[in-house]
């Protein structure tokens, strides 16, 4: 082999310069790709690219914009969404979405119909050219949350009872659990704003997430339960047990799941990442406080920066 | 047969400068690990991708990280002065240098010097713009206009 000399820096044998870019951070590793083709193509290879820290997706009045906290960066994108149809642009509809490693996702859309005071749930995945309908139990059946784990659905219904859906099936959708028991809550003053979310854990256990504001202090905490699997029996209610931490698992609260964490990575453990209330109920940008909640000090960082942006809405992602 | 400190090899460069090392250390690279095994090892192992000066910088790294080893997954100290250690090492290099390491080290299968010098290169790059890490590794850039403002495109945002 001959002494290699600076010219082969753009031929790299492709393993090499596949371990090279698997190293570099999130937008570097997009400028790679302009550096010569051979980088290009190499970038387009299976890679092990290295999970960053979470960054934020804004959307504001001019458009779309990227914020990693780490370096408190904003990345404004230029790109104008001229030649984009927006499949959905209504106050009412809702929606969530799964895209797994293979490029296979499922959607799955909501959107309350006056006429029976219920929600109409319907979803789709890859491949299929019509939407479901998932059945809902009858009247007065809201959805106040959902998240997509797997193949599963998981709704929260009417703020008081997860209820969750396979959707792997080619015909008929079968629910998880056959019948759901109201949650038993009890009753706190004292609140300005208290919402309930669901969220599922890398292990496949439901959480609920209860977010309060104090009046008193404007405090918002956020506390996890774990359902109790006996029954409470006086009532026939489901009795919630606390959940202290998370351990060594982030919750990214926009998308309803844990992730692991540590800090090597840049990902806080024990810690909620959070941009806003009522994600499937409401658009109201007033709902939005962007911050990461650490369980364990039960504090909130929040990024000034943010505040000159005038944001809409945001959501958190791991770059990758 | 002879503890691995005190059996000895010798590596051979290919602009032939040779190099006793003890067995201990030859195992770090595991193409040469293979040839001890293989029992191929009699007289002096023959690296014929390797140049002395590249060769001696990759015995200091294998000797220190032999010398130095953490005592185990929890010597976060031992870790600790190890990266320090590896840190300070690169230091010395231009590009010119890592690449060749990052060759060699490919070749004799070294992951933890791979890891080394390719980390060296991705913080080097940081924040470069592509036309900077052309320079830098004087890299033609092989795209026509259209091509490139095509890729571009695809990520705009992170040129802003």
């Amino acid at each position: 082999m001959e002494t290699p000399n600076y010219s082969s820096w753009s031929e790299l044998p492709m393993d090499i310069l596949r371990s090279l870019l698997e190293r570099l951070s999130f937008a570097d590793f997009q400028r790679a790709k302009m550096v010569c083709s051979n980088w290009y193509f190499c970038s387009k290879q299976p890679l092990l690219l290295k999970s960053g820290p979470p960054w934020l997706i804004l959307f504001s009045e001019d458009g779309c914009m990227l914020y990693s906290p780490d370096e408190d960066r904003v990345y404004k994108r230029k790109r104008d969404f001229s030649g984009i149809r927006f499949l959905a642009n209504s106050e009412d509809l809702r929606g969530v979405l799964r895209v797994d490693e293979k490029e296979e996702y499922i959607v799955v859309w909501c959107f309350d119909t006056a006429s029976y005071n219920s929600t109409y749930v319907g979803f789709c995945k890859n491949g299929e050219i019509h939407y479901r309908e998932i059945p809902t139990h009858g009247k007065f059946q809201s959805i106040s949350d959902m998240v997509l784990w797997g193949d599963r659905l998981y709704m929260f219904i009417n703020h008081s009872y997860p209820r969750i859906v396979d959707l792997s099936g080619k015909d008929c959708l079968k629910d998880v659990v056959p019948r759901n028991l109201p949650i038993l809550l009890a009753l706190e003053r004292g609140l300005t704003h208290f919402t309930k979310s669901i969220a599922v854990t890398t292990s496949g256990e439901v959480l609920l997430v209860h977010n309060k504001i104090y009046k008193l202090n404007k405090h918002r905490i956020f506390t996890l339960y774990k359902m109790d699997p006996t029954p409470d029996d006086t009532f026939n209610l489901v009795k919630l047990v606390k959940v202290d931490s998370l351990g060594d698992d982030a919750l990214f609260l926009d998308s309803g799941i844990t992730v692991p964490a540590n800090k090597t990575l840049g990902i806080e453990p024990n810690s909620i990442y959070f941009t806003r209330d009522e994600r499937v109920i409401s658009k109201d940008p007033r709902y939005l406080d962007i911050c990461v909640y650490n369980l364990a000090t039960k504090t909130l960082k929040r990024f000034p920066r943010l505040s000159e942006l005038h944001i809409n809405d945001a959501l958190w992602f791991l770059p990758s | 047969m002879a503890s691995s400190s005190t059996n000895k090899f010798v590596l051979k460069s290919n602009d032939d400068v040779s190099f006793e090392v003890t067995e201990a250390v030859a195992r770090e690279f595991q193409v040469i690990a293979h040839i001890i095994d293989d029992d191929c090892a009699k007289k002096a192992i023959p690296l014929s991708n390797v140049t002395g000066e590249i060769l001696s910088k990759m015995i200091e790294y294998g000797k220190k990280h032999i010398e130095e080893a953490p005592v185990d997954e929890e010597d976060e100290e031992g870790k600790k002065k190890l990266q320090i250690w590896d840190e300070e090492f690169m230091k010395q290099f231009n590009m010119e240098i890592v690449f060749q390491l990052i060759l060699a080290s490919n070749y004799l299968n070294n992951k933890g010097l791979l890891d080394l010098t390719c980390c060296t290169v991705a913080d080097h790059i940081k924040d470069m713009t592509p036309d900077e890490v052309r320079t830098l590794f004087n890299v033609k850039n092989d795209y026509t206009t259209e091509e490139e403002e095509e890729i571009r495109k695809e990520n705009s945002w992170a040129f802003e």
